[in-house]
């Protein structure tokens, strides 16, 4: 047991290293990092650039994947312009496996003894002080666990030479590709599973056809991961999880070709090949690694179109997805601040087509699919919220005093979408609490009708921007308290014997049609303010964040 | 949905009978629309009418505004209470102005 403790400590502190690192690296690059990933991968170089320094920043293919994925499914980013950037940072994760090859105890010395003065003397007072004393104390740690693991692996390999265990697994390729794909699931890395190849051939545990079938376990593992990843989103997030499934295998692929033309030609291309690269047996187990990444994500780049059609077939997106991608927010349009302006109202138009849509579930005269008013009111807020994100982007460039005008109205009116979409879908689940007695169920049917009119009305204006629709639409919209609490005496009169939970629900479902109905009106004006203030209606207070 | 058409000159007088519902305004769409744009005054005998829906009212009100827009007026005959209060929730009583009684009025 003596033995091996050095290795094991080792390992502790590699662990370590690697965790602090991925943790402090990633705020400290902030939102610089996420805004910077939001531009990039308009070409595919840049993706490439991108994703590849991404794993190089976080070390981790998983976390440049989950990040993607929130990213696309909030609507922020396209798909298909970022799907290769996590597909690269399977590159940028090499950096650890070369590391690992390299003597770095030096490093590794100045590097703890600066991040313990730095602790030690308090200079780690903010937060990104802190980060930055983190990150380094996780290289540090990083470079100390892979010397102790290279150093501690010699008296482990003693030992298990002569048990004879090495022997017997070191020339099992079938049972290195297994170890390397256990590793590689039980850490959730390829790239740790790779650097403790790297450090188990410096340590004379494997040779570097051994470490090779590791790698390449290693990298299948990694790839079973991103499966059962996918297995847990649907859609454009199980797309993105699965291509990165699509690199591993990829990678292997060319490694079966490889071994292909070693049977053929009775020649290792591969250890051939990193032979002429280095002299050392861990930097050429660090090459193989790396190559495998370059060969998987090059495949990716090159045939992304078929890929992702593939992927689109075999994870579809579903409908909450579908109706949550905005049409119109062109990132390309934002150089020209006017035409990203129109985009933006084209989208709002788009939204406001979907309102009467919200009551279809409870109406009796539809025809064609019904989409539940919840997942209506999510899409919604999902576009709303890229549609707000769109606008602060044209809002940060150069802008006229007309153009800046259209924008805080557009926010305005973004908002206030928003709430009439939280408002439709809270007044259908009133009224069918209100269908559940007679009385209160009728009352619910005749506003449903009358809302859907309106809100059809609202649609028909906006399209038309015709300012005597624009007042008729105004006159259709006035307040409604009064009417709403005639309504309710008069049913409450008509049946006293209903109980009070349909009383709550009458109360409940007329209070939001007065709601809805003002927000409505709100949303009109907001349309046209010069004709809302020609026909006498008040410049509108800003809207309440509700987006 | 039934609809029977009585022309008087300058005005007319339409009686509708069943549910003014999609397939109903599909009906009563085209006469509607005719109408609106031909006559004065234009009387919708809406007694028949057991239900009336969100595209029933559009009809409505676009034949309303189109005799409007000629100086003439559409007038709702009789509807029942239920189709009076949708009318009224929607805010439509003062474009579809809404008469009771036997005879309709010129």
């Amino acid at each position: 047991m003596q033995a091996i403790a050095p290795f094991l400590t080792g390992l502790g502190l590699f662990f370590c290293g690697v965790h602090f690192v991925a943790a402090n690296l990633v705020p400290l690059a902030g939102r610089r990092f996420r805004g910077l990933l939001m531009r990039m991968g308009k070409r595919p170089w840049m993706a490439a650039a991108f994703g590849t320094a991404a794993g190089v920043v976080t070390q981790s293919a998983n976390a440049v994947t989950a990040i993607i994925i929130g990213l696309v499914s909030g609507g922020l980013v396209d798909k298909r312009r970022s799907i290769l950037i996590p597909t690269w940072s399977h590159v940028g994760t090499s950096v650890l496996v070369i590391l690992v090859a390299i003597d770095l105890r030096l490093a590794a010395s100045y590097l703890i003894l600066l991040t313990g003065c730095a602790v030690y003397f308090g200079f780690d007072r903010n937060d990104r002080m802190r980060f930055a004393v983190g990150t380094l104390l996780g290289l540090g740690l990083l470079f100390l666990g892979m010397q102790l693991i290279k150093s501690g692996a010699v008296p482990l390999r003693d030992v298990l030479i002569n048990g004879g265990f090495i022997a017997s697994i070191a020339k099992a390729r079938g049972l290195l590709l297994l170890v390397g794909i256990g590793l590689s699931l039980v850490c959730q890395s390829s790239s740790v599973a790779g650097a403790l190849a790297v450090a188990a051939s410096s340590a004379g545990l494997v040779d570097l056809s051994g470490a090779c079938w590791l790698i390449y376990g290693a990298n299948l593992g990694s790839g079973l991961n991103f499966v059962l990843l996918a297995n847990t989103h649907r859609g454009e997030a199980a797309q993105i999880a699965l291509m990165q499934a699509v690199q591993k295998f990829s990678g292997f692929l060319v490694v079966i070709a490889a071994a292909i033309v070693d049977e053929l030609t009775g020649r290792l291309v591969i250890e051939n090949g990193v032979a002429m690269l280095s002299h050392t047996i861990s930097a050429q187990v660090a090459w193989v690694f790396l190559l495998y990444q370059l060969a998987g994500s090059l495949i990716c780049t090159a045939f992304a179109g078929p890929i992702i059609a593939l992927l689109e077939r075999a994870a579809p997106p579903s409908k909450l997805q579908e109706l949550s991608k905005p049409a119109y927010l062109i990132e390309d349009a934002l150089v020209e601040p006017s035409f990203a302006i129109e985009l933006v109202g084209r989208e709002e138009q788009r939204m406001l087509e979907r309102l009467p849509a919200m009551l279809d579930t409870v109406r009796a005269d539809v025809e064609g699919e019904t989409i539940p008013p919840a997942t209506l009111r999510t899409a919604a807020a999902a576009v709303i919220r890229a549609m707000a994100g769109y606008l602060e982007s044209i809002s940060e460039g150069r802008l006229d005093r007309s153009d800046r005008e259209r924008v805080v109205r557009l926010q305005h009116r973004a908002a206030n979408l928003n709430a009439m979409h939280e408002g439709l879908d809270e007044f259908v689940a009133a009224c069918l609490a209100a269908r559940q007695w007679p009385s209160s169920g009728r009352v619910a049917d005749q506003m449903i009708e009358s809302l859907h009119a309106l809100l059809s009305a609202l649609v028909e204006t906006a399209a038309a921007n015709d300012n005597d629709e624009q007042e008729v639409l105004l006159a259709l919209l006035g307040h409604r308290d009064e009417l709403m609490e005639r309504i309710r005496r008069r049913v409450l009169r008509e049946d006293p014997n209903m109980p009070a939970k349909a009383q709550e629900a009458l109360f409940s479902a007329t209070m939001l049609f007065e709601r809805v109905v003002w927000l409505a009106r709100r949303c009109a004006i907001l349309l046209n303010p010069e004709s809302a203030a020609g026909s006498g209606e008040r410049e509108p207070l800003p809207a309440e964040s509700t987006a | 949905m039934q609809i029977a058409i009585h022309d008087d000159g300058s005005a007319a007088t339409v009686t509708m009978t069943g549910r003014l519902d999609i397939s109903g305004a599909e009906v009563v769409a085209l006469p509607l629309a005719t109408l609106s744009g031909s006559k004065n005054a234009l009387f919708v005998d809406m007694a028949g009418i057991t239900f009336i829906a969100s595209i029933g009212l559009r009809h409505l009100v676009s034949a309303a505004k189109a005799i409007g827009r000629r100086g003439g007026r559409l007038v709702l005959l009789n509807p029942n209470t239920a189709v009076t209060e949708v009318i009224t929730t929607s805010g439509l009583a003062d474009l579809l102005q809404i008469e009771r009684g036997g005879t309709p009025r010129n």
